[in-house]
């Protein structure tokens, strides 16, 4: 018995330690005490007291997280705000264009812009609308805003469209305001100029350009631009009159086909006297 | 005459005991309360750590097992954790501490820069077995964590660990 106590003795350090090991990995191995839940209650609720208590203290490390996070979150924000105006000039350029659909004499098919092309300078986009939407080759093609451009080339579901912004196209324009007509032609910018307008005619600087009705191509009355400059040159009997499109010709997202196909009769005879004049020469 | 100084002696050793373990429970509320305000990156000093270091070496290994035992315990209890690895990893770093013991030179030992030594040998053996249990049933790579963690948190202790040099508790120093 002696020899057991003097042992226990030399030994209590480690036999001390053995039984608290075994007494840890026992309450580990039970895992949730579910004896101590009332005791981890109370622990709980003090702990929350005791932070409440604390709560004015301020912790700066958690402060630049704060900081952080809300830098973040306003981030986000403003990216959401961007977007949601984005969405709202659409939508308001779309209502534009579905109460300008309805009040159009021609019919109109909608279409998307899904590329845009130049081939030696000549400026063409493909739309998402073909023959199997009845479009057809010599349709204007417009926007909201004024006309763009005309069907060069129609497949079954895509069709090539060529801008106004291209140097052989000649538009049959007239002045809202005056009712003089004239023929607009790209000048290789931004602008057109509209020619064969006597020095004494009645065009001032903010005067409305739509197509007239001398049009073989277009439809009359269709919005073109506005005249931004009128420049009168001594040196002729006609004035030199630009004129800036109303339709944004560089960012062109959605536009109209308008079902309109000039008279074949008409066009015909055109050729025949044109086809005879060329004989002549 | 000799009697009167034995219960003396017992009732500082009993007071002293009563002041480890209110240290300890203060130590337990601090930690679960204020720790954040002086967390670096997520990393809190564990106080316990060296309290146990500090017991472990003023009072001996045995003592150092109880100490690091029942603060485990407390610990576990209130900072929610499974009932049982801060109190093994503390005991288990108790029980090796205790080899530092040099009975006649505990004051050399608990206010020297040898006792940050040992401090942080202590903090990083708790930190091992303690992260193992931590890890264990998450995806973790224990060694990954351990090298970012417990390195870093080993660090931290011993650092403010260096506060614990210039304790003094007034009183008669008693052996056991």
């Amino acid at each position: 018995m002696q020899s057991l106590i003097d042992f226990v003795a030399r030994f209590k350090e480690l036999i001390t330690f053995t039984a608290l090991v075994i007494i840890c990995l026992s309450l580990i191995s039970i895992g949730n005490v579910s004896q101590i839940g009332g005791f981890r209650a109370i622990l709980i609720g003090t702990v929350g007291n005791l932070q409440q208590l604390f709560s004015w203290i301020p912790n700066p490390q958690a402060l630049r997280n704060e900081n952080r996070a809300l830098r973040e979150l306003n981030l986000q924000l403003s990216t959401e705000v961007i977007r949601m105006r984005e969405a709202s000039v659409e939508n308001n350029r779309l209502r534009k264009m579905i109460e300008f659909r309805q009040m159009a004499t021609h019919p109109m098919i909608p279409a998307q812009v899904i590329g845009k092309s130049v081939v030696e300078m000549r400026n063409f986009m493909t739309i998402n609308r073909g023959r199997g939407d009845s479009i057809a080759v010599g349709m204007p093609v417009r926007t909201d805003a004024g006309l763009v451009g005309i069907v060069v080339g129609v497949s079954a579901k895509y069709s090539i469209v060529e801008l106004i912004t291209n140097r052989n196209v000649k538009i049959s324009s007239r002045i809202l305001r005056t009712g003089i007509a004239g023929i607009a032609v790209w000048d290789g910018g931004e602008n057109f100029m509209l020619n064969n307008i006597p020095e004494s005619f009645d065009v001032v600087k903010g005067d409305y350009v739509v197509t007239s009705d001398f049009s073989n191509k277009y439809p009359t009355d269709i919005p073109f631009g506005e005249i931004i400059k009128v420049v009168e040159d001594p040196s002729s009997l006609f004035k030199k009159i630009y004129i800036q499109p109303f339709a944004n010709i560089n960012s062109l997202e959605q536009v109209f086909v308008v079902k309109f196909l000039p008279d074949p009769e008409r066009m015909e005879l055109i050729e025949q006297i044109e086809e005879q004049l060329r004989l002549r020469k | 005459m000799q009697y009167g100084y034995d219960r003396s002696r017992k009732k500082d050793l009993g007071i002293k005991y009563v002041l480890y373990a209110l240290a300890a429970v203060l130590i337990a509320f601090f930690h679960v309360v204020l720790s954040n305000l002086i967390a670096i990156g997520g990393i809190t000093p564990n106080l316990m750590i060296i309290l146990v270091v500090w017991i472990t070496l003023k009072r001996g290994q045995f003592v150092g097992l109880f100490a690091g035992f029942l603060g485990g315990l407390i610990y576990d209890a209130v900072t929610m954790d499974v009932i049982g690895t801060n109190a093994l990893s503390l005991t288990i770093m108790a029980f090796l501490t205790g080899f530092f013991y040099r009975e006649g030179k505990e004051e050399q030992s608990v206010k020297s820069m040898k006792f940050l030594g040992i401090l942080f040998f202590a903090a990083l053996v708790h930190n091992l077995i303690y992260y193992f249990f931590y890890i264990k049933l998450s995806d973790l790579s224990f060694w990954n964590f351990f090298f970012k963690y417990g390195i870093a948190g080993a660090l931290y202790t011993t650092v403010i660990g260096i506060f614990a040099i210039f304790i003094k508790i007034p009183g008669r120093q008693i052996k056991i």
